[in-house]
C-alpha cells in the first residue's frame, strides 16, 4: 500500500513543479485586515487544474474567512501552464497579544486527458497578529465602552440641484436657438428670415375677405423681396429659384403666387381670393418659412 | 436626408432633448428632497414608514431608529433591502449598528444578572460585526467593538481541530470575562 502510495506521489511530484505562495508584510496583521495571498504553480503541459479542487469561498477557520479566489493561467517556461490562485482572506481573530497565526494550505488537484491526477498542497503562509486594545482597561473609558453608533447622514442634494440647473441652463438655450431658427421673437426681425414674418402676417390677413387677401399678398411680395434682394417679378422666379434651391420644391405653388397677385392687382376687378383660396395662400407661406429655415 | 434638413430640424429636436434632461433631473431632485425630508423626521423621533422603493439611505436611517429604541427584530427586515440599494458601505453602518444594538441588550440584561440572556445576545453581536467588517473592512469602528465583544464572551468552538494546535489545548468549553457579581453599589 505505501509503495503503491510512493510509485503514485512520484510522477506527480514530476508533473507539478514547484507550488509558491507569496504573500504581504507577515506581522502588524489587525482584526479585520484583509490580505491577498498569491499562489504559483507551474504544471506539464496537457495537465489542467481542477477547480472543484479549489477551497470555497467562506469561513475557513473560526476566526479567518476567504473572501474570494481568483485563477488565472499563463504559459510556463518548459511549455507547460503556470496558475496564478489569488485567495483573498480576512482575519477576525482577536488577539490578546502579538502571536503567530497560520492560513492552512489547500490541495489542489490537476488532471490530463487520460484521467491520470496530480495533486499539491499549497497556499500555507503565518503572521503575526497584533492587539488593538490593551488587556487593562484604557484610562478613563468605561469598562466596556463602545464605539458610538454609525448614525444616518442626511442625503446631500448638491449634485442634483447642479443637474437641475444645468438642465434648465439647456432648455433656455435650446429653445432661444429654436426661437432665432424660426424668427419667433425676439428675433423677429431677423433680416435673414423675411418667409417667417410673412406668414405670421398672412397667417392673421389672409381670411380677412378682398382686402385682407391683398395685403397677405403684399406682405409675401415684400418677404420676396428681402429674400431676393431686389423687386422681384413672376418673370424672376426661375432664376430666384436657381440661387436659392431650397424654394424649389414650391416652385409651382410660388408661380401660381405670381399669377394670381398679377390677376388681382392688374386684372379687371377679377376675384383674386378665387384664384388663389385663403388656405392656399396661408400653406404657401409657411412651407416657405419652412423651407427658409433649411438654406 | 440633406444637411438643410438637419439644420431646421436641429433646434426643436435639442429642445426636446433638453426639456427630458430637464424633466428627469427634476423628479430626481424632487425624490431626494422628499428621502431628506424623511430622513429628518425620523432623526427628529417622529416613527415615519418608509416607502416600499425608499432608498438604502432612508431605509438605514428607518433601522437605525428602531435600533436605537431596541426593536432589533424589526430592523432586521431592512438587512436584504439595504445591501441591495445602498450597496456594502451602507450594510456595513447597518450591520456594525445591529451588533452594538446587542452588545447593549447583553449589557443590561448583565446589569440584570442575567448571564444566560446576555450570551447569545454577545454572539449575535459578533456575528453582525463580522458581517459589518466583510462588507466595508475600513469601518474601524465596527473592528474596536468586535474587539470589546470578543473579550465579553470568549468562545472556542469545537470544530477546531488539526490546524489549530494551541486551540486544541485550550479547555473546550465556554470562557468568559463576565463579572460573576452584579455591578452596582459596593
Amino acid at each position: 500500500m505505501a509503495a503503491a502510495a510512493l510509485l503514485l506521489a512520484v510522477p506527480a511530484s514530476a508533473q507539478v513543479r514547484g507550488a509558491e505562495t507569496f504573500g504581504p508584510r507577515p506581522f502588524g496583521v489587525l482584526l479585520g485586515d484583509v490580505f491577498t495571498l498569491k499562489t504559483y504553480v507551474d504544471v506539464d503541459a496537457g495537465f489542467r487544474l481542477d477547480p472543484s479542487s479549489l477551497p470555497k469561498v467562506g469561513p475557513v477557520s473560526y476566526s479567518l474567512d476567504l473572501r474570494r479566489i481568483d485563477v488565472t493561467d499563463g504559459p510556463a517556461p518548459n511549455g507547460g501552464v503556470r496558475y496564478q490562485i489569488t485567495a483573498e482572506y480576512q482575519t477576525f481573530y482577536s488577539a490578546l497579544e502579538t502571536k503567530e497565526e497560520k492560513v492552512p494550505p489547500f490541495t489542489l488537484a490537476f488532471a490530463d486527458g487520460a484521467g491520470k491526477r496530480a495533486e499539491v498542497q499549497a497556499g500555507r503562509w503565518s503572521y503575526l497578529t497584533s492587539p488593538l486594545r490593551p488587556i487593562a482597561s484604557v484610562s478613563g473609558e468605561q469598562q466596556y465602552g463602545l464605539r458610538p453608533d454609525a448614525a444616518p447622514h442626511s442625503i446631500s442634494l448638491r449634485r442634483a440641484e447642479i443637474l437641475t440647473g444645468l438642465a434648465g441652463g439647456a432648455t433656455l438655450l435650446a429653445l432661444a436657438l429654436l426661437a432665432w431658427s424660426r424668427a419667433w421673437p425676439p428675433f423677429h426681425r431677423r433680416p435673414a428670415r423675411p418667409f417667417a414674418a410673412a406668414a405670421r402676417a398672412v397667417r392673421k390677413a389672409a381670411g380677412a375677405g378682398e382686402t385682407g387677401w391683398r395685403a397677405a399678398a403684399l406682405a409675401l411680395h415684400r418677404a420676396f423681396d428681402a429674400a431676393a434682394g431686389k423687386r422681384l417679378f413672376g418673370d424672376d422666379v426661375a432664376a430666384f429659384i436657381k440661387t436659392r434651391p431650397a424654394f424649389a420644391r414650391h416652385e409651382a405653388a410660388i408661380a401660381a403666387f405670381f399669377d394670381a397677385s398679377r390677376r388681382a392687382f392688374f386684372g379687371e376687378g377679377t376675384n383674386a381670393a378665387a384664384a388663389l383660396p385663403p388656405e392656399q395662400l396661408t400653406r404657401l407661406a409657411r412651407d416657405l418659412a419652412s423651407a427658409e429655415r433649411a438654406t | 436626408m440633406t444637411l438643410g434638413t438637419l439644420k431646421s430640424a436641429l433646434p426643436p429636436a435639442l429642445l426636446l432633448a433638453a426639456l427630458v434632461a430637464l424633466g428627469v433631473a427634476g423628479w430626481r431632485l424632487h425624490e431626494l428632497r422628499q428621502e431628506r425630508a424623511v430622513i429628518q423626521a425620523l432623526a427628529e423621533n417622529h416613527d415615519v414608514q418608509p416607502a416600499d422603493d425608499a432608498s438604502g439611505a432612508v431605509l438605514f436611517a428607518r433601522a437605525h431608529y428602531l435600533l436605537i429604541r431596541n426593536r432589533i427584530d424589526e430592523a432586521q427586515g431592512f438587512s436584504g433591502r439595504i445591501a441591495e440599494r445602498g450597496g456594502p458601505e451602507l450594510a456595513a453602518r447597518f450591520h456594525y449598528d445591529v451588533g452594538n444594538a446587542r452588545v447593549r441588550r447583553a449589557l443590561a440584561a448583565m446589569d440584570a444578572s442575567k448571564i444566560d440572556q446576555a450570551i447569545p445576545e454577545v454572539r449575535l453581536a459578533k456575528d453582525a460585526y463580522r458581517e459589518a467588517l466583510h462588507a466595508d473592512p475600513e469601518l474601524w469602528d465596527a473592528r474596536y467593538n468586535l474587539d470589546v465583544a470578543m473579550r465579553l464572551v470568549r468562545d472556542f468552538p469545537e470544530l477546531e481541530s488539526g490546524e489549530e494546535e494551541e486551540v486544541k489545548a485550550q479547555p473546550k468549553k465556554l470562557w468568559t470575562d463576565l463579572p460573576g457579581l452584579p455591578r452596582g453599589l459596593p
